[in-house]
């Protein structure tokens, strides 16, 4: 019995670390949102690498260099949950915890902001100066809404601008320009 | 004494009297087998028409059975390949706008299906159906790629995890509103759609979602 139990641990742990292994390190889990029982707005979208890879193959043609953009993508994840009486505590505790769990695995907070009722929390995983990782975005309107982003894949820095322009996402769009004037 | 003896004759055989199958028979037999499957075949594409494919009908399955079971079926139509062919074909004869034409182009496969629901679902309610049926999709191999709720509106999109390319996409959708409930997949080339969609959207879009309030 021991023994048997011992070859099928032998055989799953390689694969559980492959699995460990095989998440990309721009990636990072926000967990399971609950949509809030009092009806208030919650959109969830979730782009896997086939679909981006579908994405970039359809605009190529028309727009080379948001084709090549996209290639580089792995994985888009954006959620916009709205704030209720329910979600609050649950919502501040967990953007909490994302902000933490960035800092101690090396993410650089590059943006934080905070004007009147809404905040934006910009943090970037590099491999190298060259090579971007992971971006998350992290943005709350005041008692209205929580946004989080996850965009995964080997982005160059110069390319962050076309990648908030493209997906909408402002603040990216301020970062990467704002990286642009530094040089 | 050299006697010849006469010939023996064998006593008359009664003649063998072999059943040939008759040749008219046995094509009567396969004509009938041939209409009967026709009768049968015709029958079944007919009412696959109206009809939900796997996808669908597990998404169905999925939100009746949370949603208190009770239902009434307003409308169901599949159309497979071979009808969506057809119609590509012969409205190639015809000048339609882009975008009819474009959407004829692009489904290969399309089924939808209109149900009424017995309640009225509220918010936490379709909070759980949406968790119920990505458990069901998932396990199908399929991931939700959106999914939005808001006020009575529930609205969920999935396509396979794999299997997509630039010419062949598969999602499946379900859509809540109030009591009414619309399951609806296909598959197709989304060239034509996507096209169309980007010109629509590059001239109707004004406003970043993420916009920053100054």
């Amino acid at each position: 019995m021991i023994a048997v139990l011992g070859a099928a641990i032998l055989a799953v742990g390689p694969v559980l670390s492959l699995k460990a292994e095989n998440t990309p390190s721009g990636q990072v889990d926000f967990g399971k949102f609950v949509p809030p029982s009092s009806g208030a707005e919650f959109v969830e979208v979730n782009l896997t690498t086939s679909l981006i890879s579908l994405a970039s193959q359809l605009v190529e043609k028309e727009d080379a260099e948001v084709g090549r953009l996209l290639k580089t993508l792995t994985q888009v994840r954006v959620t916009a949950i709205g704030i209720d009486d329910d979600n609050r505590a649950d919502l501040k505790k967990r953007a909490q915890k994302v902000r933490e769990e960035l800092d101690s695995k090396g993410w650089e907070r590059i943006v934080t902001a905070q004007k009147d009722d809404q905040s934006v929390g910009v943090f970037l995983k590099s491999r190298n100066k060259d090579t971007v990782e992971g971006i998350v975005v992290l943005a709350t309107e005041g008692n209205k809404r929580a946004i989080f982003v996850n965009i995964v894949g080997d982005i160059k820095p110069e390319q962050i601008a076309k990648l908030g322009e493209k997906l909408h996402i402002d603040p990216l769009k301020k970062v990467g320009e704002a990286a642009e004037l530094e040089k | 004494m050299n006697t010849t003896l006469p010939p023996v004759i064998p006593p008359a055989q009664p003649p063998v009297i072999v059943n040939r199958p008759r040749k008219g028979i046995k094509a009567r037999y396969v004509v009938l087998i041939i209409a009967v499957l026709l009768v049968g075949l015709t029958a079944r594409a007919v009412a696959g028409y109206f009809f939900l494919g796997s996808q669908a009908t597990a998404l169905r399955k999925t939100v009746i059975a949370r949603a208190g079971g009770q239902y009434e079926k307003r409308f169901a139509l599949h159309l497979g390949w071979l009808t969506t062919g057809l119609v590509r074909y012969g409205t190639r004869l015809v000048d339609l706008p882009p975008e009819p034409r474009a959407a004829l182009d692009t489904l290969h496969k399309v089924e939808v299906g209109v149900y009424r629901l017995a309640e009225r679902q509220s918010p936490s309610q379709a909070a759980q159906i949406l968790a119920d049926t990505d458990k069901t999709m998932t396990k199908r191999g399929w991931d939700r790629i959106v999914g939005v709720l808001h006020e009575d509106n529930t609205v969920a999109i999935y396509a396979p995890h794999k299997g997509l390319s630039r010419s062949s996409i598969e999602c499946a959708v379900m859509v809540l509103h109030d009591r009414d409930l619309v399951i609806a997949s296909g598959s197709g080339n989304p060239l034509p759609l996507i096209e169309l969609a980007s010109k629509k959207f590059e001239e109707h879009h004004s406003r970043s979602a993420f916009e920053w309030k100054d």
